[in-house]
């Protein structure tokens, strides 16, 4: 039969699983992956995350800007090309370190007589000719070894060599299982992290006197902001810390209370609040017309924040909520200008050097008889005209208007809390203190194995050798200082091996 | 002049170890560097976990980092499981610590949530640092911390070119004196703060140099003496970039977030120790690459000739 007659062997689904299985075993392909990931996460580093595509536009224009939209680069840590290649890293890991439990429980096993024999046959990898007899030479190594660390089993005697196994660190036979898997730990915590409806990651915004409620029920539970505050360092001016006076509400009931500070969350059915930013709602005023009193407000918002001093932002109105029309119906007062700390010199407010707020002031102006808008109860006719600057006020501030006064109340905050739930968590601090147990395991107390053999030489001389065990890293591989300290009490001299005389005496001893 | 130069080099590769013990002293310092920077990792995420509730934000810094993690982790797993030694794992090293610098310098010029601790550079300032908001006896002692820098490594140099065994003694000596001085600084400023400086950008680059120069003092006394030629130029480098970089080197008030001072404590310390072991490999590195290049290794290795001692498992 030719080879073109030979049937075409049949690829099953069994050969692809095997195959791939054999790729993803491959360092290489663990390291393939690295590369990918590494040089996807320094993308994103230099490419912001998560802005609108147009910002993208503006900044890159349009053909790099398309590239980075379709290719998911703007949300690169949640794409779904990232969470794969992650995913396959994963299975990578696991089938490359497969292998690394056999091999820790290969060296974690003790060694038989025979296995250790075959070792030191032939002499080992240091080897010296001991004038003392093999009692007295195993009496006068023992101590040095166990000075440096090393535990002694005495495996008994092969022919005429007696056989000790010397090995410290034995734990650390696990080593690089442990620091392999705490890598699939700690990606499989982040995974499960990242799933929605498992975890949660979230931002919300409350004002002070409101209770948030998730619409989608995502957070099952109110959470209703009592104050707000910011403490300074009167020295500098520097925040000392931002706290929210919070209290949860489950069903209709409250079930816990307290205060949530940068460092200090605060948790709830296994759910994180933390203080992760702040703002201003409203700024609120009472206006007293015709005997009757009614408080209104103008809604705050930042306005514009120098990226060279984030700590200089002003606060201000927006300008479409500016206007707060008056119950006559035809004059209205304009929200000019706001600050969210001022100080009044010589009769002149001006804003203080910080964003947070102190005093507050706000400038307002009086615009009556406004065009389309006619008074109400008031006679046919154009209405007069008029606009009148209020100037500032500070809280509790009074200024009189056509018929009635406009006092300024003070202003409300929010606080910016995240929420959050990590299903993950575990996992991933299961996986850190797996990782640190390994590497300590494998780079500061590494296993050491040696066989040290003693063979009785004519004229009542001693043959000692040493020969290490498996292999040992280089890192803390004493067994040079260790083999010298026997030297000293043995008092040898050190011969380059058994030789060949030797090989052949053990041939006929075996 | 050519001559002259290949006579530099050439001294200068004589005078260092072999090969494969310079090889040997790279893994040790990477051994122990590789852990230590591991948990400076570990204590971030801890960290940032009990700050913000997010252990993993893809910050500049954390991803820097992780990526600085895994050409060390490279390097680990290729010379375990590939035997890979001589010039290109002393390559890969030179890079790993390259993505530290990157780690500790370049994602200042990124937002970043560790920017919080930096005073804003001016773009005069990045021109000419100074030290005209410090206490006068700190700025002294600063300038004579890194005289004694580098009259350590002139003094080194020029006792390796040379032949001059004895200067390295003295090259030890200034050494010590600018380590102690380093350390005089750090604590005068730790008074100043009423707390351990280890927050600023400025601050942590003197615990840097400080922990860089640690290390080499370290491998020094423990029979690597040529260390202290491949550490001491990086400490160097280090402080110049803190001085210009940083021309506010006053005390910043410490933001809410960096006033968790036990983990952040631990996660700084552990940075210090782990750059300052990485540093050190890299030192060693850059003094194989020259005695490489000088010694024309690279012909050796092209023909097949042995490159060092395979490693164990």
């Amino acid at each position: 039969m030719t080879p073109a007659d030979r049937p075409t062997p049949e690829i099953t689904f069994g050969d692809v699983v095997r195959t791939a299985w054999k790729k993803l075993k491959e360092m290489r392909t663990v390291f393939q992956l690295l590369g990918i990931i590494a040089i996807a996460v320094l993308v994103c580093t230099v490419v912001p995350q998560g802005e609108d595509p147009q910002s993208y536009y503006e900044r890159y224009g349009r053909f790099v800007a398309n590239v980075i939209v379709r290719l998911g680069l703007d949300h690169v840590h949640t794409a779904t090309w990232f969470q794969v290649l992650i995913g396959i890293l994963l299975l990578s890991l696991v089938a490359c370190s497969g292998r690394l439990w056999k091999e820790a429980s290969q060296r974690w096993r003790l060694p038989t007589a025979a296995a250790a024999a075959g070792r030191t046959r032939g002499g080992g990898r240091l080897n010296c000719l001991s004038s003392l007899g093999s009692p007295q030479t195993v009496a006068a190594a023992a101590p040095a070894l166990r000075k440096h660390g090393y535990h002694l089993l005495d495996l008994g005697a092969v022919g005429e060599r007696h056989l000790f196994y010397a090995h410290k660190h034995r734990l650390s036979a696990w080593g690089q299982a442990l620091a392999h898997y705490s890598v699939f730990l700690v990606a499989l915590g982040s995974i499960l992290g990242s799933i929605h409806g498992l975890s949660l990651d979230q931002n919300i915004n409350i004002m002070e006197g409101d209770t948030f409620r998730s619409e989608d029920a995502s957070i099952p539970f109110g959470i209703k902001l009592d104050r707000f505050s910011i403490v300074q360092d009167p020295a500098n001016g520097s925040v000392k810390n931002y706290y929210s006076e919070v209290r949860i509400i489950d069903g209709d009931k409250e079930v816990l209370s307290g205060k949530i500070s940068v460092n200090h969350p605060l948790r709830y059915k296994g759910y994180f609040l933390s203080q992760s930013d702040w703002g201003l709602g409203e700024a609120q005023i009472e206006i007293t017309s015709g005997g009757k009193t009614t408080q209104h407000s103008f809604p705050l918002e930042r306005a514009a924040c120098p990226e060279t001093s984030p700590d200089a932002c002003m606060w201000g109105v927006p300008q479409e909520q500016a206007v707060l029309f008056l119950p006559d119906g035809s004059s209205a007062l304009v929200a000019a200008s706001f600050y969210a700390d001022a100080v009044r010199k010589d009769g002149k407010v001006s804003q203080a050097s910080t964003e947070y707020p102190g005093t507050p002031a706000l400038s307002l102006t009086y615009v009556s008889g406004i065009p389309g808008h006619k008074p109400k109860g008031a006679a046919e006719g154009a209405p007069k005209h008029g606009m009148q600057e209020l100037g500032f006020l500070l809280p509790g501030e009074t200024k009189a208007l056509a018929d009635g006064t406009v006092k300024f109340i003070g202003i409300t905050k929010s606080t910016g809390l995240g929420v959050r739930k990590d299903f993950g968590l575990p996992l991933v601090w299961i996986g850190f203190i797996t990782s640190m147990v390994g590497l300590t395991m494998i780079f500061y107390f590494p296993l050491q194995r040696s066989i040290v053999a003693f063979e009785p030489r004519g004229q009542g001389r001693t043959l000692l050798t040493m020969a290490p065990y498996g292999r040992a890293g280089d890192l803390a591989d004493d067994s040079s200082d260790v083999w010298q300290d026997m030297l000293k009490q043995v008092g040898g001299k050190v011969v380059a091996g058994s030789g060949a005389n030797a090989e052949q005496e053990e041939s006929t001893s075996d | 002049m050519t001559e002259n130069r290949i006579g530099f080099w050439g001294r200068l590769s004589n005078s260092l170890p072999p090969l494969e013990q310079i090889d040997r002293n790279i893994y040790k310092a990477v051994a122990f560097g590789f852990p230590l920077l591991t948990m400076v990792i570990i204590t971030g995420a801890v960290w940032a976990q009990y700050v913000w509730q997010r252990w993993w934000s893809w910050d500049p810094k954390e991803t820097a980092s992780l990526v600085t993690w895994l050409v060390y982790a490279g390097y680990l797993h290729g010379r375990r499981q590939r035997q890979w030694t001589g010039k290109t794992s002393a390559l890969i090293v030179s890079v790993g610590f390259l993505a530290v610098l990157f780690t500790f310098a370049g994602v200042n010029f990124l937002q970043s949530l560790h920017s919080y601790g930096m005073a804003s550079p001016s773009p005069s300032g990045r021109i000419l640092g100074g030290f005209s908001d410090v206490d006068p006896v700190e700025a002294i002692v600063t300038t004579g911390f890194f005289l004694c820098y580098l009259i350590g490594f002139l003094v080194m140099l020029q006792g390796t070119v040379g032949g001059k065994q004895s200067l390295s003694k003295v090259s030890f000596g200034f050494a010590v004196a600018g380590f102690v001085g380093n350390a005089v600084v750090l604590i005068l400023r730790s008074v100043q703060a009423h707390r351990l400086t280890f927050t600023s950008g400025y601050d942590f680059s003197l615990w840097f140099v400080w922990g860089v120069t640690l290390w080499g003092l370290i491998a020094y006394v423990s029979k690597q003496r040529f260390a202290l030629l491949g550490t001491l130029p990086i400490a160097l480098l280090v402080s110049m970039y803190g001085y210009l970089y940083f021309p506010q080197k006053g005390h910043v008030p410490l933001p809410p977030a960096l006033q968790n001072k036990l983990w952040l404590h631990i996660h700084v310390a552990l940075a210090i120790f782990a750059y300052g072991a990485l540093a050190l490999a890299a030192g060693w590195s850059v003094l194989y690459l020259i005695k490489h290049a000088a010694t024309g290794a690279g012909r050796a290795d092209a023909e097949g000739k042995p490159k060092g001692q395979p490693v164990g498992e």
